[in-house]
């Protein structure tokens, strides 16, 4: 069934489950990755299974140590959106 | 006549908030940074290494929600994707930028975490951080050296290659089989049940 579906994929000119992934990831060089963002744009399937990816890709991002901001970060970017 | 009593209205889904500031809305604004602030910085900080840089990446990527807010396409993923990929792709962006001007970005994880304040656990982190850190405890001492190096260090396929002394492709497959494994083990619902505590909200 899994080598089926490889080769469905392989056939729609589908991503390879380890490209999804890192590009999930942010971890594709840009040629590589304008390649799956073109794909993305059109292949549904493809789609759903970064989507998949994505929850693993935010607990990487969520695992690090937490630390508190400076305070005044919230006042600096208010200030920019009002002066434009 | 009996007033009803009044349930408590929910907190506004991120979602809800980005639509608010499609349309402008400051108050949505500071509700996202609110609830977003401490894990975009986390993140930066972890990465950079530097408060003052994640900082500035930090107030970058609410400036990029708010000038961007309308563009969001909730079928693509969630706001907590998009914004973390954001971060994630500023923070690199701007280490690489270091890297290039030569500076010396190699200040320890610990010094720059005692220049700040060590807050509490993002809230909706603490499952998902579990499933992560048991995942992350079946690899390898070498497995774990590619994910630092590409996803904390953002380095190139090449640069690893260069930085472990191995063939590109030899590295690509490292990190491939790894990530792999990775998203495996975290994506298991066996896993869950039989081995963590139950912490979800």
């Amino acid at each position: 069934m899994k080598i089926m579906s490889k080769i469905s994929k392989k056939l729609g000119g589908c991503l390879e489950d380890e490209e999804l992934l890192e590009y999930s990831l942010d971890g594709l060089d840009g040629k590589e990755r304008g390649r799956a963002q073109e794909h993305l744009g059109h292949c549904q399937r493809c789609r759903e299974q970064l989507r998949e990816y994505m929850s693993f890709a935010e607990a990487m991002a969520l695992s690090v140590p937490q630390v508190e901001p400076p305070t005044d970060l919230a006042d600096k970017v208010l200030k920019k959106v009002t002066s434009h | 006549m009996t007033k009803k009593p009044q349930t408590p209205k929910p907190d506004p889904s991120d979602e809800s908030l980005v639509e608010r500031m499609a349309a402008e809305d400051q108050a949505a604004l500071e509700l996202v940074m609110q609830r977003w602030s401490r894990p975009i910085f986390s993140l930066a900080l972890r990465i950079l290494r530097d408060p003052g840089m994640a900082q500035e990446v930090t107030q970058d990527v609410f400036l990029k929600c708010w000038r961007s807010a309308a563009t969001f396409q909730q079928s693509r993923g969630s706001f907590s994707s998009w914004v973390l990929t954001m971060t994630h792709h500023a923070a690199i962006d701007q280490l690489r930028r270091q890297k290039a001007r030569g500076k010396d970005v190699l200040q320890t994880f610990s010094d720059a975490m005692a220049a700040t304040i060590a807050g509490p656990s993002h809230g909706v982190s603490g499952w998902q951080r579990l499933r992560l850190e048991k995942a992350m405890a079946q690899l390898t001492e070498s497995q774990r050296q590619v994910v630092e190096l590409a996803y904390f260090e953002g380095l190139t396929r090449e640069e690893m290659a260069e930085r472990l002394g191995a063939p590109v492709g030899t590295v690509k497959t490292r990190l491939r089989d790894t990530l792999l494994k990775l998203q495996k083990v975290f994506s298991d619902p066996e896993q869950e049940v039989q081995s963590l505590p139950d912490l979800r909200p």
